[in-house]
Formats: C-alpha cells, sequence, structure tokens
C-alpha cells in the first residue's frame, strides 16, 4: 500500500511505514480480505459480536460497522458475558456499553451470577482451580446459548494472529491433536443447528495491529488485565512466542499459514459427525455431558 | 536528554535520561521492553520504533497483550 509517510505509525514486516489514515484502510482492507478468503459470512446475516469490552472486540466491532454499514442484510447486535471479576469487569463492560451506545449497537449482558448461580471470583477460590480454562468453558457455552437466543447466525470474537498461533503451540505441546481441528477462522468440525458458527475476522491481524487501530480510533488507552491472566499456560507461551518474533520477525504468520496447510488434513481426520446434546442441559456437547455442566457439578462438590 | 515515560504499571511519569538522537528502540532496549508487546505514543502520536525523540517529548508505553 502506497502511503503518505507522514508520521508513520506502523512499520509493517515487509518494511512498508504506515501513517494513521493508511493504516486503518490497510487494516479494514486486510479484515475484508480475510471475511472473503475464508467466507466468514454470508450475503445475509445476523452477527452478534462477543464483546469484552477489551482491545479486540472493541476493534471488531467497531470496524464491523464501519466496514459493513452499507449492507442493508447485515445486521449486528453484541452480547457481553459478566464472569464475576471484582475490579475488573465493570470497567470494560462499561467501556464496552458506551461504544454501544454510540454505534447504535444492541447491546445483550449474560452473567455467571445469574446463568450459573456463582462468579469466577468463587469459582477460583478452591485451590485446585484453573482459571482460565474454567472462565473459557462457561463463557464459550454461554455465547452460543445467548448467540442462540438472539438468532445471530454468525458469533464474531475479536480472536487475531497471536491467539492463534499461541493456541496451535499449545496443543502441539500437550499432543492435543483433536482440538487442533477445532482451530481456523471459522470454528467447528461439526455442524449443529445448536451451535451458532464461530468466525473471526482478526484472524490474520497481529495483536499489535489490532492494539494499534484500536487506540488510534479511541477505543483503548489504558490496558485493562485480567487479575487471572498471568496463571495461564497460555501467558507462558505468549510470552516465549513474542520473544521469538522479536528475534525473528514473521514467525507467528508462518505458525498460522503453516497450520492453514494441514487444516483441511485435520478435519478430514476428526470429520464430525452429529453433535450429541447434553444430557443434562440440553447444548450441544461432544460427549454424554458437557463440559460446562461436568465443570458446575465439580464447583458443587468442592 | 531527558524523556518523560509514562507506563500503567507505573504509579506516576518518571524522567529516563537517554543519549542525544536516541530513538524510541533504544528507549524500549533502556527499559528491557519488547517492541512486540507495546504501542509507543509519542506526544500521544502513536510512532514507529525508528522515531528519534527529543528532550521535552513525552512517552506513553501501552502494552499490546491480552487474554488468559
Amino acid at each position: 500500500m502506497d502511503c503518505c509517510n507522514r508520521n508513520p505509525v506502523i512499520e509493517l514486516n515487509s518494511g512498508t511505514k504506515l501513517c494513521r489514515t493508511h493504516f486503518c484502510k490497510y487494516f479494514e482492507k486486510k479484515i475484508m480480505r480475510t471475511i472473503r478468503r475464508f467466507r466468514l459470512l454470508e450475503k445475509k446475516e445476523h452477527i452478534a459480536v462477543a464483546l469484552s469490552g477489551g482491545k479486540d472486540s472493541m476493534s471488531l466491532l467497531y470496524a464491523l460497522k464501519n466496514l459493513l454499514k452499507r449492507s442493508r442484510k447485515i445486521s449486528i447486535s453484541a452480547i457481553l458475558i459478566d464472569e464475576g471479576i471484582q475490579g475488573y469487569r465493570s470497567k470494560t463492560g462499561k467501556r464496552a456499553a458506551a461504544l454501544c451506545r454510540k454505534l447504535k449497537v444492541p447491546l445483550h449482558i449474560f452473567s455467571f451470577r445469574k446463568e450459573f448461580n456463582t462468579t469466577l471470583d468463587r469459582i477460583i477460590s478452591s485451590r485446585d482451580s484453573h482459571p482460565c480454562t474454567e472462565c473459557g468453558i462457561l463463557r464459550r457455552y454461554l455465547l452460543n446459548k445467548a448467540a442462540r437466543k438472539f438468532k445471530a447466525t454468525k458469533l464474531a470474537t475479536g480472536h487475531n494472529l497471536d491467539d492463534e498461533a499461541q493456541a496451535i503451540l499449545m496443543n502441539q505441546l500437550r499432543r492435543n491433536t483433536a482440538l487442533q481441528a477445532r482451530l481456523g477462522p471459522v470454528t467447528g468440525v461439526t455442524t449443529s443447528r445448536m451451535f451458532v458458527p464461530r468466525i473471526k475476522p482478526f484472524y490474520l491481524m497481529l495483536e499489535k495491529e489490532v492494539a494499534l487501530y484500536a487506540y488510534i480510533n479511541g477505543l483503548y488507552d489504558e490496558y485493562e488485565s485480567c487479575p487471572y491472566e498471568h496463571d495461564s499456560f497460555r501467558a507462558v507461551v505468549r510470552d516465549k512466542l513474542n520473544d521469538i518474533e522479536n528475534s525473528h520477525q514473521g514467525a507467528k504468520n508462518n505458525i498460522v499459514a503453516s497450520f492453514l496447510d494441514i487444516l483441511p488434513l485435520l478435519h478430514k481426520r476428526y470429520a464430525g459427525k452429529d453433535i450429541p446434546t447434553c444430557r443434562i442441559c440440553g447444548e450441544p456437547s461432544s460427549s454424554d455431558v458437557c463440559n460446562a455442566c461436568k465443570l458446575l457439578g465439580r464447583i458443587k462438590h468442592r | 536528554m531527558k524523556i518523560e515515560v509514562c507506563i500503567p504499571s507505573w504509579k506516576e511519569k518518571k524522567s529516563v535520561v537517554l543519549k542525544e538522537k536516541a530513538t524510541v528502540k533504544d528507549l524500549l532496549d533502556k527499559l528491557n521492553l519488547n517492541p512486540v508487546t507495546v504501542i509507543v505514543a509519542v506526544n500521544n502520536e502513536a510512532s514507529i520504533e525508528s522515531r528519534i525523540l527529543r528532550g521535552r517529548d513525552t512517552v506513553k508505553i501501552i502494552p499490546v497483550v491480552s487474554g488468559g
């Protein structure tokens, strides 16, 4: 992309320097290319954006709203999950609600407290808990349920290239080959009417690019860190990967690109049958009882 | 030269001494920060690493990593 080169805000891996205006154009074009390349959207959709108030989901909502404003057949709403993390979610939740008001996007809020009669703070007060795993299970469960309730045809998440590269490495390090097959720009190796397909429009965006887009558009200037994030295996992989990227530019891109090369083979190997439903809650599940119900059962007995 | 630096994890701005014509990259090296993990705003404008800093510049360093 050509640029006026006035006050560059980023230097891409290719060496191209972009000013704020041209960076935003480059960023939004890249989203559209991602949507087209991976066929993330059909002509008629109701997109539910999973909104947390962090830079990724705020940028996603802002960019999609901007890019799809002329499309009369695509509507957008937002879903926010309040996990019950004291001093964290209240701040980010307010920020998310303000953006929805500004963009005139309907916001639906669901909470662990209301849906599960507990909070993440309470869940992780037990010594044998894994905050990110447990939060992730309940959040995904609730997002799917909420998206279905509001008849969303796609659930868009702010996962970026860094998130994907980390997940790929984590699965490799744990030899979770079946889980690898569930990654990719559109989630799911199986289809079910109970399951709203999840799409990742930021699949090819570096985390730094997303943060810069958010900063330039006034969506993010104060870093809010989840108090539990440092406990995770992901945080370890993330830090190592950032060190590698610093010394070997393009490493994250290459991890995801080589994963995309083998993803069709993984899909074939783990080709899904119809997803059964959980016998407790009736939600889609790969086993007799879904992970959310298993987790809630364990919490009761702690 | 002295540069005013603000990082969210610090409670207040700090002065950092750098040699003349030092760049944003030099500042990050001095603070032992990986450029992949931060955005650097000089006088409230996002900047690239090769930007040359001047005395009295105010630099805000915003971490970009997130997620658990």
